[in-house]
């Protein structure tokens, strides 16, 4: 599980994050919306240490992520991360991608690496784009590759900043049905996304973020039903 | 023209070897590609400490490269070859000040190139490769610097070209180069100057624009190889898809 503890982050003088306190269960789906600038990905980001927090403290399965004993590229390699953008690095091709981390973080030998890289892109569907060039895929293609990328190295947490907003309208549905899959087979997750009706269909919890501030944490159906107050409310309404 | 190169063209090739040293086209060539090959790899190495966000390393090197920058070329090979003696008592020969000093002065300006390129790597790429958990050495070897080398290739291949030029300073402190074999060619006939210096600007010509024509060829493959299709997968693909 994720627990966030008094967490405060700011930009220069910018405060980003105003005392964020919250847990995620294990295999729980938290989903992260609140409005533009709200710091819902600065939030995320603190999770695997993308963004240094100055305050507060990170926990995952009761053990601090700053903890000295705990390098930062090990937390890494457990807690994946799928970024906007998709993130693939744009020499390799769909198996290199995703063999990459395998062999370099987990010195597992390339030809076992790129087997369990595959066996990853089949499980998403992506076997036969296994030797395309990330520019030969299309968004939704490339984001599942993002995600298999993190998932081969199985994580004990995904991480999703806004996995879908980079995509066209058609290419929504595949990445959003892989993410479900992965929400029915309980891996932890928390994902920033704008799409209600996604998070609606997968979150456990929804937390709602506002100006830096945690102000709405509540289970999924009592948010969707209206009862977790009048700022979710009036969230809801704007969508 | 044809006379002139019918009479001298081994002189212009190897200069006076296997009697003398070698020199001519020859040499041109040695100098400008082991020159080539030790400050790619140095100024990768200058360019990783600009980009490296420790100032201690970064300033150094900022100063260096300022430097040897803001000297023209041919005071660099006069320091180096009036420098070095004086400084470390061992005298260089024409031919090691011109390889010395290229590599020296050449360093700094591919390492700018070199620092462009890495820059200009989107941001995101850093992210997802610190993300998966990459040390610094994997991230900047496997996911940096490939895609830098790439995007900075015709930066590279004018670069290159220009080293090939450089070495025609080499004739100055007598680095039996293919500017000195043409040199000596113009003081045994006196009376054809023309001639012989429109066969040197050919033959730097032709070499510049081989070694263009064969970075190109290597930029295309390259690209090739990265937009290689599904359809030849290989037998990788078919043992695990089985």
């Amino acid at each position: 599980m994720i627990r966030f503890c008094e967490v405060s982050k700011s930009y220069g003088s910018l405060p980003a994050l105003r005392s964020v306190s919250g847990a995620v269960a294990a295999g729980q789906v938290v989903v992260v919306c609140g409005p533009s600038g709200a710091s819902k990905s600065t939030l995320i980001r603190t999770v695997n240490r993308l963004e240094p927090i100055q305050s507060g403290r990170i926990l995952i399965d009761g053990r601090d992520i700053h903890e000295r004993s705990w390098s930062v590229n090990d937390l890494r390699s457990k807690v994946g991360f799928v970024f906007q953008s998709f993130g693939l690095f744009q020499h390799l091709d769909a198996l290199a991608n995703v063999a990459l981390a395998l062999v370099h973080v987990r010195r597992m030998p390339r030809r076992e690496a790129e087997a369990a890289a595959m066996s990853q892109l089949e499980r998403l569907g992506l076997a036969d784009k296994a030797h395309h060039m990330p520019s030969q895929l299309s968004g939704g293609q490339q984001q599942r590759v993002a995600i298999a990328r993190a998932l081969v190295m199985k994580p004990t947490v995904l991480l999703l900043d806004e996995p879908t907003s980079a995509l066209d309208p058609e290419m929504v549905g595949e990445v959003l049905h892989t993410i479900e899959q992965l929400a029915g087979a309980g891996l932890t997750m928390m994902c920033v996304t704008h799409e209600m009706g996604f998070a609606r269909r997968v979150a456990d919890r929804i937390w709602l973020m506002e100006a830096g501030e945690l102000k709405v944490d509540a289970d999924a159906a009592s948010f969707f039903a209206g009862e977790a107050g009048p700022r979710a409310r009036e969230f809801l309404n704007n969508q | 023209m044809m006379e002139i190169i019918d009479k001298y063209w081994l002189l212009l090739l190897i200069g006076q070897y296997p009697n003398g040293p070698l020199g001519g086209l020859a040499m041109t060539i040695i100098i400008a590609f082991g020159a080539l090959a030790a400050s790619l790899p140095l100024a990768t190495l200058l360019a990783l400490a600009r980009t490296s966000g420790i100032p201690w390393l970064e300033r150094p090197v900022l100063w260096l490269v300022t430097f040897v920058r803001g000297l023209p070329f041919l005071m660099f090979v006069f320091w180096v070859y009036f420098g070095v003696p004086a400084l470390f008592g061992i005298s260089l020969d024409g031919v090691t000040t011109m390889v010395v000093a290229l590599i020296i002065y050449e360093s700094a300006y591919i390492s700018e190139i070199v620092r462009a390129g890495i820059e200009a790597i989107p941001r995101g790429q850093i992210e997802a490769a610190n993300s998966l958990g990459l040390k610094y050495g994997v991230r900047t070897f496997c996911i940096v610097l490939p895609q830098a080398l790439f995007n900075m290739m015709p930066s590279l291949i004018t670069q290159f070209a220009s080293i090939v030029k450089e070495t025609s300073i080499g004739y100055i402190i007598s680095a039996q180069e293919l500017t000195f074999a043409a040199t000596q060619v113009n003081n045994l006939e006196v009376t054809k100057p023309l001639e012989i210096f429109a066969i040197l600007a050919i033959a730097y010509y032709l070499l510049c624009g081989g070694v263009v024509l064969v970075a190109r060829m290597l930029e295309r493959r390259v690209l090739r190889r990265r937009r290689q299709a599904a359809q030849t997968a290989r037998p990788l693909t078919r043992a695990v898809a089985a």
